[in-house]
């Protein structure tokens, strides 16, 4: 067998991965008018195979923890898509906080807010939302999906140029799934500050892309940014984390 | 006066977009109300002014002449909302005048003393007027007549002969709108839901084509069944704008028909056209194909609200209020955008400094809390039968109301916690019960 030499064969794998997607792309069968919504963050764009939000596909984001911060991320990067029509949300449990929505840089004039009473009515909504072809996104917090329910919705969503967001408890890792993409959102240790946070964001998921990489987002609740988080930590942080 | 000085001048007044359609449908109800005084009403909207027209002739008798007439219909419509001004006159171009320009009789020395701008004639032809330095209409009766159509236009003469009865006007009568309802009489009674759909279907052709036959659309239905012990069932289904697809209405007669339990065995189903208005008809422009299809969004809201219900359809509105669950309001979407003809008229300015959860749990939880120090902040948190440490905790944030409020006054101190896995929640200690062990309240998560 011939030697390769290291640079070549670094080069080699890029050139196979390149091919890999561009032959997953052909499986696809992807509608190439479909345009890509940028999230507004360049390396949330870079972790996600279409460089941003793909129209007509579904994107699962989900929660490893109580209170990660997932929401936080999904309301600020589906406020991009509400110049291309209304957002609707989805909201079963009905806890959802228009303030806290207001904050993330949301235009409340341009949400629907669905409130249903079941998980069918939801379903239903979501769903016909989804189908909707002047509708900018939809949000929908569901826990658990069937796979026919599943499969439902993706469906939903490629018969139109709606981007369907759903939000995911963190039992979703271990259920198979219909979304296009799929990623984990982890909190991290942040600042000392009452306004910043930080996470990691990990595809865990990607139809036709590379999975498993991660970006270190900081997220600040006072102006509704979000940007990649510095690379050093806190020392006051680190050493109260450590003692406890 | 520019909307932003306006609200800089007062800042507590509402701003609502200006809605000519809705305006003219609310007249035209006013003009039905009114046909109980005269049976010929008409609508003058000269000037950007709406204005009610009541032919009188015959009627005065029944309500003690015309100050009773006139008494009664200020009252009515006080009852609904309105400070009308009524003037009664010969002609409708002098009652015009005095209802809007004030003088107590309509005598024509009294005419003559008032402003051009009471012959309902257009404001650029007011400026021109005013050039020549003519004030009033006695400045302009002194004139020589024949000059006046080649300075000014023939509508002059025209709205001055109609003040001062020389020229009839045709006043425009309001038909009150028939009802459109179609009805079904079994000769056996049925109870198949398929065959109930297909009557459905059928009666909404009959009511869609008369409704059609008078340029308007349907914006409310009200679907009657009865059944053989004479039970009777109605079903309400709204649209947000007026439609005349058959299609669309009869997927939302479904839709309701499927959540809504219908008796069985019927003998009767009476489908009503309960609101009809005009429909509103927008010329595409050559390039706007590509925008957001309001058309689209608008079907969907009225889908979902057929089916979850109105209130389940919302746009949440921000309220200025310190209690976190009173903050929020939501208004039905179905009705925002019939009254508005947009998705988007209001605006939520009010806003929020400090940072709040996304998630804000319908009722706080009780939780337990360990403090360090007495009315400390919280170390560690016990919720979900799981143990959290908390490595952060920032505020008190104190939200304090007095005790008059409606909802019983509350006094809480707010603080937000992070984890040490990094999560954060948000927890008051309700001050009120401080000292006591059930004194810590989760009240949101920031998801």
């Amino acid at each position: 067998m011939r030697a390769v030499h290291p640079e070549s064969r670094s080069q080699l794998i890029q050139e196979l991965r390149t091919d890999l997607r561009h032959f997953h792309r052909g499986l696809q069968l992807r509608c190439p008018g479909k345009p890509v919504v940028s999230t507004g963050i360049q390396a949330m764009d870079e972790l996600l195979p279409d460089r941003g939000l793909l129209r007509g596909s579904l994107s699962e984001w989900i929660d490893s923890e109580n209170g990660s911060g997932a929401t936080s991320l999904v309301m600020r990067l589906a406020c991009q898509t509400q110049g291309d029509g209304p957002l609707v949300v989805v909201d079963l449990e009905q806890t959802l906080y228009a303030p806290a929505v207001h904050a993330a840089g949301v235009c409340l004039d341009k949400v629907i807010l669905v409130r249903p009473s079941s998980r069918k009515d939801a379903l239903w909504a979501a769903e016909q939302s989804l189908r909707c072809p002047g509708i900018g996104a939809v949000v929908f917090r569901v826990d658990h999906l069937k796979t026919a329910e599943f499969r439902r919705l993706q469906l939903a969503a490629e018969a139109s140029t709606v981007i369907g967001i759903l939000i995911r408890p963190p039992e979703a890792q271990t259920q198979s799934g219909w979304s296009d993409v799929r990623l984990l959102v982890t909190p991290a240790l942040s600042p000392p500050n009452l306004f910043r946070r930080r996470m990691d964001v990990r595809c865990v998921y990607a139809k036709g892309g590379l999975t498993d990489r991660t970006v270190k987002l900081e997220l600040c609740d006072e102006t509704g940014a979000v940007c990649l988080a510095a690379g050093v930590s806190h020392p006051a942080t680190s050493c109260r984390a450590a003692e406890t | 006066m520019p909307l932003a000085e306006a609200q800089a001048l007062r800042e507590s007044a509402a701003f609502l977009s200006n809605a000519p359609d809705a305006d003219l449908l609310e007249l035209q109800a006013l003009a039905c109300l009114c046909q109980r005084y005269s049976p010929i009403v008409g609508i003058e909207t000269v000037c950007d002014t709406h204005c009610l027209l009541l032919d009188i002739a015959g009627c005065t008798h029944l309500f003690g002449g015309e100050s009773g007439l006139s008494r009664l219909l200020v009252i009515d419509l006080a009852e609904r909302g309105y400070f009308a001004h009524v003037a009664t006159a010969n002609t409708i171009g002098a009652a015009w005048a005095i209802a809007k320009f004030g003088h107590r009789t309509g005598s024509d020395r009294r005419l003559r003393s008032l402003p051009v701008e009471a012959l309902r004639i257009s404001d650029k032809l007011v400026s021109q007027l005013r050039e020549f330095d003519l004030q009033t209409i006695g400045q302009l009766q002194a004139l020589p007549r024949d000059t006046l159509p080649s300075r000014f236009g023939a509508v002059l003469t025209e709205r001055l002969d109609q003040m001062f009865g020389h020229r009839p006007e045709l006043l425009v009568l309001v038909a009150r709108p028939e009802p459109v309802f179609a009805r079904w009489d079994a000769e056996h009674p049925i109870c198949h839901p398929e065959a109930v759909r297909h009557v459905v279907s059928e009666l909404l052709a009959e009511v869609v084509d008369a409704v059609k036959a008078r340029s308007e659309g349907i914006l409310n239905l009200t679907l009657s069944f009865r059944n053989e012990a004479a039970q009777s069932v109605s079903i309400e289904a709204g649209l947000t704008r007026p439609s005349d697809s058959v299609g669309h209405i009869m997927n939302l007669l479904r839709l309701k028909l499927e959540t809504q339990p219908v008796p069985e065995w019927l003998i009767s189903i009476e489908l009503t056209a309960s609101v009809t208005a005009p429909l509103q008809i927008r010329q595409h422009g050559l390039f706007d194909h590509d925008g957001p299809d309001a058309g689209h969004v608008g079907r969907l809201v009225d889908r979902l609200s057929a089916r979850l219900g109105r209130d389940a359809v919302v746009r949440p509105e921000l309220l200025p209020e310190a209690v976190p669950e009173q903050a929020v309001g939501y208004c039905p979407l179905a009705e925002s955008v019939r009254n508005t003809g947009a998705t988007d008229a209001t605006t939520n300015e009010w806003c929020i400094a400090t940072a709040r959860p996304l998630r804000l749990l319908r009722t706080p939880e009780p939780v337990s809390v360990v403090c360090d120090v007495s009315n400390g902040p919280p170390v560690r948190l016990h919720w979900n039968r799981r143990l959290y440490l908390l490595i952060h905790a920032t505020g008190p944030e104190r939200i304090s109301t007095a005790w008059w409020q409606e909802t019983g006054s509350v006094h809480r101190d707010y603080y937000q916690v992070e984890t040490q896995s990094g999560s954060r929640f948000w927890l008051f200690r309700d001050t009120q019960q401080s000292g006591s062990e059930n004194s810590w309240y989760l009240h949101g998560v920031f998801e």
